[in-house]
């Protein structure tokens, strides 16, 4: 009777074990996942092969982009989120590829794919090891994923176990959202220039 | 002790004749249904235009369809050229920005299937289309160039495409999505072009 | 030998044939790495010397220093390669890169800067290394082309490393000393 019961209890052991030790193998993903360098908005965050400095946070409810005297309206149903910085590389001529912005609740949002056309824009940005650019990054989103937002840059979003720069936006927030903002050309200097109407 | 051998010998004839008989009923009903679930395929549902198909990913809702000599731009081709526009909504559930969408809506015709991939527009600023973000409903217009010699069509039959989660894949064990059937049919009207189609 | 003894050697056995296992299959990745590999040794010509290399006989004959901006500079590369065996040459794809005293690699820019127009047109106009390059050749006479790079002002030590990958296992450099 003893025996039988003991024998019962082991086998609920084993797969009490078992279970436990299949949830808390780590998958793929995560084994292979980039490595994370924390830094925050207004600093210079560095990896081994490139940095990169988010400057300034912008929000707005439209985007108006001027080229060569026409001017396209970019509108969105959340907001924009305008972010201007620069990126240098160190070590090999690269292009930041990939950029997102992590929500607070961990929903991840893809770089707005519309603006490839402005000149700085990061992922059209080829970087030399040496010669920091300044860079843009523009995203499309919720109004509520702002808040406690993450950005993150890597050189591709499918290099595993490459550094990704995880940038915390703090207390950066910007404090209003503009109607709308207007990225033109610029004559020197940076590439463009950013204005808000 | 002879007597208390051959007690352990039943046992353990009693042991390996129930995991025997056990397992090899796992297999036999798994083997079963999965016979049964391909001889009984589940009848994908028809519906009509503005019901909401919730394909676990996507939300999509089709709206409605209409041909035009015009692409949501509103710039006329330099040939004259017949659009098929689909208005549709979409809603993203999962944790990502995707653009999974584009492969998972098709005309379901007997013809053979209309070769460019259609071009999805934004219906709020008639700019093209990339992901779709999650959280954030989207109006969009999916546009497919109708070939010159095929005649307009009067209805239209919309396949929608479903994917299914899977945290570990066969291959890997990597997290990823996977299509997964057909989620529903949609059959609506075409209403023909407004405008006349000569220049 | 007895039961107890068998069981200890088993075990011991396994300390040793356990990592042996994990090294056998990993042998190829081991030997792939960047801490093992064996490094090749590069081809190194020093200003401007001849050099045979994939099929033919190649040759720096001028790097430029033109200016760009404030903090960058354009190097304007500019060599040169008699095919010695054509149908080796225009079997590879060929990539050549700048690289400078503290190791960092510099791409090709795929157009012509405004800057190298103005003062080289003639350079300018050379084909960029490559199959397309070498087509056109006739018969042993050596094919020009150049490649333009950026890089930040104080970039010093350059030297232009070619790889011909599908004709050359190796790797060309060409060190340049002068200016």
């Amino acid at each position: 009777m003893i025996s039988a019961l003991r024998t019962l209890l082991l086998c609920a052991l084993a797969i009490a074990m078992l279970y436990a030790m299949r949830e808390s193998m780590p998958g793929y993903g995560d084994i292979t996942a980039p490595i994370a360098v924390r830094g925050a908005v207004g600093e210079r965050v560095e990896t081994q092969d490139f940095a990169f400095g988010a400057a300034s946070v912008h929000l707005a409810r439209a985007v108006k982009v001027e080229s060569f005297g026409r001017v396209k309206d970019y509108s969105t149903s959340g907001v924009w989120l305008i972010i201007e910085g620069a990126a240098v590389a160190k070590t090999e001529t690269m292009t930041l590829m990939s950029a997102e912005w992590q929500a607070g609740n961990g929903v991840r949002y893809a770089l707005s794919q519309r603006f490839s056309t402005v000149s700085g824009y990061l992922p059209t940005e080829r970087l030399e090891p040496g010669l920091p650019r300044p860079v843009l990054l523009a995203f499309e989103l919720p109004e509520t994923a702002v808040d406690k937002g993450t950005l993150l840059v890597a050189r591709s979003l499918v290099m595993p176990l490459a550094e990704e720069l995880s940038i915390a936006l703090g207390d950066r927030k910007p404090t209003e959202i503009k109607p709308s903002v207007t990225i033109s050309r610029s004559a020197g200097g940076a590439p463009w220039t950013l204005a808000a109407r | 002790m002879p007597v208390m051998r051959r007690s352990k010998i039943r046992r353990r004839l009693l042991v390996m004749l129930v995991t025997g008989i056990g397992g090899m009923a796992a297999a036999a009903i798994s083997f079963a249904s999965a016979v049964y679930d391909a001889a009984n395929p589940v009848a994908v549902p028809t519906i009509g235009k503005g019901q909401t198909v919730d394909t676990g990913r996507w939300r999509v809702t089709i709206n409605d369809a209409h041909m035009s000599s015009t692409p949501p731009t509103g710039t006329k081709p330099f040939e004259p050229k017949r659009f098929l526009l689909v208005d549709l909504e979409l809603d993203n559930r999962s944790m990502a920005s995707s653009n999974a969408f584009m492969n998972l809506i098709t005309i379901k015709d007997e013809g053979a299937p209309l070769q460019p991939k259609p071009t999805y527009y934004l219906a709020r600023d008639k700019w093209i289309a990339s992901a779709i973000n999650p959280n954030m409903p989207e109006k969009l217009i999916a546009v497919w160039e109708w070939p010159a010699d095929r005649p307009e069509p009067e209805t239209l039959s919309l396949s929608i495409g479903k994917q299914i989660y899977k945290p570990r894949d066969n291959l890997y064990g990597a997290p990823n999505w996977f299509g997964d059937g057909e989620a529903a049919v949609v059959a609506l009207a075409v209403a023909q072009a407004a405008e006349p189609t000569e220049q | 030998m007895s039961e107890k003894r068998t069981f200890w050697t088993c075990l011991v056995a396994l300390i040793v044939v356990l990592p042996l296992a994990f090294v056998v299959r990993a042998w190829e990745s081991l030997r792939e790495s960047q801490w093992l590999a064996i490094h090749k040794v590069d081809i190194v010509a020093e200003d401007g010397a001849p050099q045979a290399f994939a099929g033919g006989q190649w040759k720096l004959l001028d790097m430029r220093r033109l200016p760009r901006s404030d903090d960058a500079r354009i190097i304007l590369a500019e060599f040169e390669a008699s095919p010695t065996d054509p149908a080796i040459l225009s079997q590879g794809a060929c990539r050549v890169r700048l690289v400078d005293g503290k190791g960092r690699r510099f791409e090709p820019v795929a157009l012509a800067e405004p800057a190298v127009r103005k003062m080289y047109p003639e350079v300018a106009d050379r084909p960029r290394c490559g199959a397309l390059a070498f087509t056109d050749a006739k018969g042993g006479a050596a094919v020009r082309m150049a490649e333009s790079f950026i890089v930040p002002a104080e970039a010093r030590d350059l030297s232009l490393r070619i790889e011909f990958p599908g004709a050359s296992e190796e790797t060309l450099v060409f060190r340049w000393t002068r200016s």
